[in-house]
Parts: C-alpha cells; sequence; structure tokens
C-alpha cells in the first residue's frame, strides 16, 4: 500500500487473499517449526502465545516495526515481500534460518532468505506465485537470539540499522554464532565467514570487538539521510559488538 | 459498490479498486472529521477504529473494510453530549490547530477500552504513533488521564 501511495506501483489487477482459508493461521510442529500464514498480521505475530512460547525474539522485533496502527494492519509477509531493506524483521528471520513458501499453479517452493531477498523492492517471488506462508525451523537447544535496532530520529521511524544474533554455546565456548545486519544494504548481510572463525573459541570482550570490527569493516552501507557510510559502518561496529555481547551473557 | 459500516450507519459506497477508506470517509461521505497528514502510516491524523482497532485509514482499501464494523470521529459523541475524551481534551486545552485531534481521541479510545487505568508511560507508548506538531504533549497525556477517570467513575455510578 506504501508503494502505492508513493507512486512506485501500479498495480493493474488486485487480487484480495483474505478469504483464502487457511492464511491467517500460526502453528508450531516439532517437525517443521513455527508456520506463519501470509495474512497475519504483526500485532498477532506480537501478542501470539505460540510465536512467544517458541521464538520470542520474533514477538519483540515485531513490536518495533511502524506503530500500533500499521502493526494492526501491516502482515509479516507483507513486510518481507515489500522487500523495503530498512525492515526489522528480514534480519532476525535470517539468523533463524526461515524460509518463505510460495505457491502457484505449478506447485510450491521453499525460499531460503537468501534466495527471497534480490535487492530493495525486490524478491525472488515469481509473478505467478503468491507466498502463503514463513517457516521457522525450530531453534537448536540452547540457542540465544536478539535483535538490536538504532534508529535516530524517535522509536517509531525506520531503523538506521538492525542487527539480529543467534548463538549457540557450551561452557562459554561459541558452537554456533550467527550474525545478519538489516537496512543497511540493499539486502540483509550475513558473516558466516567471520563467525566461523569463533568457533570453539571463547568469546572474551577482545575476541568480540575484533569481530564486530572485521564483520564492519565489510559493510558497505548506503549513504542516505539516515547517515553516511562512514557514520553507519561505526554505528554498525559497535551495535554488532552489543549483540554479540548479549548472546554471550 | 461497496457496503461500510460507518458509526453504526450502513452506507452503501461506489469506490474505485485502489480508493483508501480515507478517501471514501472524505470525498464521498463527506464525513471530514477523518484528516489526510502524511499519507502514510506515520502521522496519525487519519486514525479510524476498525472493529475496534485503530489503524491508518490512509493506507487501508475502503474495499477492506467492507464487513468490519468503522468508528470515525464523528461518531464518538452521543445524545449531543461530548466524548468524556473531548471533554478532557478541551478542559486540558490539548490542541492548538486540532488536525491531529481526531486521531489522537480514537487512539485514546482505544487505548481506555483496553486498559481503562493507564499511566502516563502507558498512555505514551500506546500513542507513539500520533504526531503532534503545535501544542504539547504533557496536555495531551493529562487529558488522556482526565478521561480515564472520568469514565471509571462513570462506570462506577452506573
Amino acid at each position: 500500500m506504501v508503494l502505492i501511495r508513493h507512486q512506485l506501483f501500479f498495480p493493474t489487477e488486485l487480487i484480495s487473499l483474505k478469504r483464502i482459508a487457511g492464511l491467517d493461521r500460526i502453528t508450531f510442529d516439532e517437525n517443521e517449526g513455527l508456520r506463519i500464514g501470509a495474512l497475519v498480521t504483526h500485532a498477532q505475530v506480537e501478542h501470539s502465545p505460540i510465536v512467544q512460547q517458541h521464538c520470542p525474539a520474533l514477538a519483540q522485533c515485531v513490536h518495533h516495526v511502524g506503530n500500533l496502527r500499521v502493526r494492526n494492519m501491516g502482515t509479516l509477509v507483507g513486510d518481507l515481500c515489500q522487500a523495503d531493506n530498512h525492515s526489522d524483521p528480514a534480519p532476525l528471520l535470517g539468523v533463524l534460518g526461515a524460509r518463505v513458501r510460495t505457491r502457484s499453479l505449478r506447485g510450491e517452493r521453499l525460499l531460503s532468505m537468501a534466495e527471497f531477498h534480490v535487492d530493495i523492492y525486490e524478491t525472488g517471488v515469481k509473478e505467478d506465485e503468491i507466498v502463503t506462508e514463513i517457516v521457522i525451523p525450530p531453534p537448536a537447544p540452547q540457542a540465544c537470539t536478539a535483535y538490536l535496532r538504532f534508529s535516530g530520529n524517535s522509536p517509531i521511524d525506520w531503523p538506521i540499522l538492525g542487527v539480529a544474533g543467534s548463538l549457540v554455546a557450551e561452557d562459554g565456548q561459541c558452537k554456533a554464532l550467527k550474525i545478519c545486519v538489516g537496512s543497511l544494504t540493499a539486502v540483509p548481510l550475513g558473516f558466516d565467514s567471520e563467525a566461523e572463525e569463533l568457533k570453539g573459541k571463547k568469546l572474551t570482550p577482545g575476541m568480540i570487538k575484533k569481530f564486530a570490527r572485521a564483520c564492519a569493516a565489510r559493510i558497505e552501507p548506503i549513504d542516505d539521510t539516515r547517515g553516511s557510510e562512514w557514520y553507519k559502518k561505526k554505528v554498525a561496529e559497535v551495535y554488532i559488538r552489543r549483540t554479540v555481547e548479549t548472546l554471550a551473557k | 459498490m461497496i457496503t461500510l459500516n460507518i458509526n453504526g450507519t450502513t452506507h452503501q459506497v461506489d469506490v474505485k479498486p485502489l480508493e483508501t477508506l480515507l478517501a471514501a470517509l472524505r470525498d464521498r461521505l463527506n464525513l471530514t472529521g477523518t484528516k489526510d497528514g502524511c499519507g502514510e502510516g506515520v502521522c496519525g491524523a487519519c486514525t479510524v477504529l476498525v472493529d475496534g482497532h485503530p489503524v491508518s485509514s490512509c493506507l487501508l482499501l475502503a474495499a477492506y473494510a467492507e464487513g468490519k464494523t468503522i468508528t470515525t470521529i464523528e461518531g464518538v459523541s452521543g445524545d449531543g453530549k461530548l466524548h468524556p475524551l473531548q471533554k478532557a481534551f478541551l478542559d486540558n486545552g490539548a490542541f492548538q490547530c486540532g488536525y491531529c485531534t481526531p486521531g489522537m481521541i480514537l487512539m485514546a479510545k482505544a487505548l481506555l477500552e483496553q486498559n481503562p487505568r493507564p499511566s502516563a508511560a502507558d498512555i505514551r507508548e500506546f500513542m507513539a504513533g500520533n504526531i503532534c506538531r503545535c501544542t504539547s504533549y504533557v496536555e495531551i497525556v493529562r487529558a488522556v488521564k482526565q478521561a480515564s477517570r472520568g469514565l471509571r467513575n462513570a462506570a462506577k455510578r452506573s
């Protein structure tokens, strides 16, 4: 709707999904995990006992989307499909290993977040497909997840950046770390190669600082009204460090 | 042609497929109390209640609101009397130009229906998406608190 209002999108045909049964459901099962239908609003995700139990970080994250009115109307799937690079949930869904289920007359597809995010306002969904749901696999036992965001103007503004992280640690040693940064680049950016370096090591403050610096060095942020490239790189380093510190606590 | 239930009255409205509820209210039904502000769901001037939930009518297709119960600022007062929120906004000088006021009142109405005894922090959190650019938020918070007291006292008496 925002794209239509901004005259960036001119639909010639508009088909409502409202009456398709099952698209308004949130379910969880041990095999596939959490499934959030295309018609589920942000407010429903935020207040869903199922989401709060199985993916509390997502319930907390969607609270930051727009304002209450937007969360009452907008859907999580719609947020992703709009593919604005300032999406709050996008980087979090990245570290959660979420996939997007599409459907067409040709059948179903499950797209990873890397396959889904193509560019700003551009996704991997084909013209004859609709997105039916987001599927978030069950988290690894002992996995901690966090999402930290920074917005310069007011808390209800789009974020300057959002950092999502997921950590599995044992006896203070990093077993698996995932970090994904949203808003700075056209699509959310992951740091798997940098995180691989930390595998099996103790997460000391020095180690975390070095990791955050290495990640920030690879980011080439879009220079815009929310900050210059230089500024955003500095903020990214701080927020990546804080996210890993939060996870390691 | 769609059917809209607005403030308890049923209206048959001829709308275009991409027409917003805001445009239908203002331009087709002459319900101009709902204001057109930013046009992108940020400012809250166009707030209406749909099935009791606050939404931005500038981002909602009119067709989507069919079959739902819509409340606009014109439907807040009853029997020729101001709603306690409207009276509290007047008593506290909680507006200057008044452009944001219909949205503020409807947002506050939704809040008080969910939480009859909100703290100042609750009010600020709930109404964070409604922007006023000429008076002060202090008076608005004060007005909502006064209305919440008034509504609670009225509920006790009845």
